[in-house]
């Protein structure tokens, strides 16, 4: 009895684990990417000086970053422009929060294709509050001393099509995917009526009809959250993460499928002290980093069941101050002034011709935590399993750097109840968010040249 | 209860209020606009209720359980009519963000309107009061 009240109790404790193994491996990933450019190297020894700085308050003899330096071109298409509408509906029940959110994003591609993609998101979260005794233990430590007062998990569950037109096709799609929004709306998503509106609306010629997806994905996983401040005289440091692991899987274009892992780790990371500017005056210097780190890890199989691509993406959104900054633009100004915000896409490309690149993505894959039962993973084994992937790439694969200038407004919001006078609380918001080709630069196997394809 | 008045009611407001609503969706569609067709099949819809509810009541012969029977006959047509069971029959999805709300809501609405119909009629007299040429 007490054993099965035991396992009971434990029950889901290893699946919060491993998500944390995962997420600090994607983490990694992220890391190492940066790391192989020469802006990225001088970037960590000037964190690695920062550090120094605060740990010995400016005392210790800390070593100053160097001086910054100054075959491969990718043929996929990219992104050059997004537009994404989003609405999303929220009702509140007490305790349990539901969301129901549906999205449409239209993405400009590079070869002069549009890609649309609608995903359907349903999600049930339960959280928890202050003193509720929920505990995240991430590689045998808990997140600080707050992580047990303000956590909580929630499953989320994806699903998605995606569709490819030309711009002259772009009308009639978008035209259709409104007609289903609609119907979505007035009639419901599926079930007996909805059959009966769309067989009337297919034979009366009314509205236009959804085709078929060129790609369909879906995907589910469980995230976590969880924050921690401390606070020692002039120096500060706080991080909040969320993180989130999701497993998921699309049928390509060309019959291919694809298995992902998406990691998304999102808050805020600071790490300030007291220090002076060049003309002496005081300030505060450091790094400052608000904004979400998406990792995707997507292996591709032909329709034999043979490995053919291996690909590991990196998203960095968000606003970076100090330091961090870099991460959005050139120069490492510690001012806690020099600020900037974006999103910079980062994707590194295996086609898998030999034996040797099979090895490399199966080790690469290990050590991601990704074919391992338990959640113990080895940091040598991880390490150099994930820079021989990126050495490979370097090497022999496509590696591409893509910055985005966002733009995020909320145009229209609307409240149904409160237009008519009666207030339930309850309100629904459409928002858009827009992003464009900032820069776009490759890895030609030695340095980071201008993907004009891309940029232009 | 008068069984024949019921089953008639009920699936002749099943019907004909699907058909309405049915053309008031299609209608709407092209307006792309989810406010749009939800009020649109309401005003649609509605005055189809209130016609059907009419033209059978006057058909009715008047005895105490007809208000039962026309109570029952509305009950029974929500029930049994498809768009309302997901929340997506008349205007309570633009009152109220809640499916289920939303089916109260239209169900008021519906029972509200089968009523009204039915007092704004006058039934037939009551067998026991007609005339022999009457009743033959």
């Amino acid at each position: 009895m007490a054993i099965a009240m035991r396992r009971r109790s434990e029950r889901g404790a290893a699946t919060v684990e491993t998500t944390g193994v995962v997420i600090i491996a994607a983490l990694l990933v992220g890391s190492l990417l940066l790391a192989v450019t020469p802006q990225a190297r001088i970037m960590g020894e000037t964190v690695s000086y920062w550090i120094c700085q605060v740990v010995t308050v400016g005392q210790g003899g800390c070593t100053p970053p160097s001086k910054a330096p100054d075959t491969h071109k990718p043929t996929e298409p990219c992104v050059t422009g997004q537009r994404a509408v989003e609405r999303n509906e929220k009702v509140s029940v007490i305790v349990v929060t539901m969301e129901d959110g549906q999205r449409i994003e239209l993405s400009r591609m590079s070869n002069g294709e549009y890609r649309v993609t609608v995903t359907d998101t349903e999600g049930v979260g339960l959280e928890t509050g202050a003193g509720a005794g929920v505990t995240v233990t991430v590689a045998d430590k808990k997140i600080g001393a707050e992580a047990t007062m303000g956590a909580g998990a929630s499953l989320n569950l994806e699903a998605g099509d995606v569709y490819y037109t030309d711009s002259a096709g772009l009308s009639d799609l978008m035209s259709a995917l409104t007609h289903d929004q609609v119907k979505d709306m007035v009639v419901g998503e599926s079930g007996p009526i909805r059959w009966v509106v769309d067989e009337a609306s297919k034979r009366t010629g009314i509205g236009k009809q959804m085709p078929e997806p060129d790609e369909t994905y879906g995907k589910g996983g469980i995230s976590l959250n969880a924050g921690a401040v401390a606070s020692a005289g002039p120096v500060n440091a706080s991080a909040g993460i969320d993180g989130a692991v999701s497993l998921g899987s699309s049928k390509n274009r060309d019959g291919s499928r694809t298995a992902y892992v998406q990691s998304t780790v999102k808050g805020e990371a600071g790490l300030q002290s007291l220090g002076f500017d060049t003309e002496g005056d005081p300030e505060f210097q450091g790094l400052d980093l608000s904004g979400e780190v998406d990792v995707v890890n997507a292996v591709t199989f032909d329709s034999s069941g043979n490995m053919v691509n291996m690909e590991a993406s990196v998203a960095m959104s968000g606003t970076a101050s100090g330091v961090a900054a870099a991460l959005f633009k050139e120069g490492l100004d510690p001012s806690l002034g020099n600020s900037a915000s974006g999103a910079t896409v980062y994707k590194a490309n295996l086609a898998i011709n030999s034996q040797a690149d099979k090895d490399v993505v199966n080790n690469y894959l290990l050590s991601m935590g990704l074919a391992t039962v338990d959640s113990y993973v080895n940091p040598e084994r991880t390490v150099n399993a994930q820079l021989n992937f990126f050495n490979a790439v370097s090497d022999r694969g496509q590696m591409t750097k893509v910055h985005y200038d966002i733009e995020s407004s909320t145009p229209l919001a609307v409240d149904a109840s409160l237009e008519l006078g009666i207030e339930l609380g309850v309100s629904s918001s459409v928002t858009t968010d827009s992003m464009s080709v900032d820069d776009a630069q490759y890895w030609d196997g030695a340095e980071w040249v201008v993907w004009e394809e891309c940029a232009a | 209860m008068d069984i024949g008045l019921l089953v008639k009611l009920s699936l002749g407001l099943v019907v004909t209020a699907l058909g309405a609503w049915l053309i008031a969706v299609l209608l709407g569609l092209s307006a792309n606009s989810v406010e749009a067709v939800i009020v649109l099949r309401t005003l649609l819809t509605l005055p189809v209720v209130l016609l059907m509810t009419r033209v059978l009541v006057r058909r009715a012969y008047d005895s105490p359980r007809l208000l039962r029977t026309i109570v029952a006959a509305a009950l029974v047509s929500y029930a049994l009519w498809l768009p309302a069971w997901g929340g997506h029959g008349l205007i309570g999805q633009l009152l109220v963000d809640h499916s289920g709300a939303a089916y109260v809501v239209d169900l008021i609405i519906w029972v509200g309107a089968v009523l009204v119909a039915a007092r704004s009629v006058e039934a037939r007299p009551s067998r026991r009061h007609l005339q022999p040429y009457q009743a033959a």
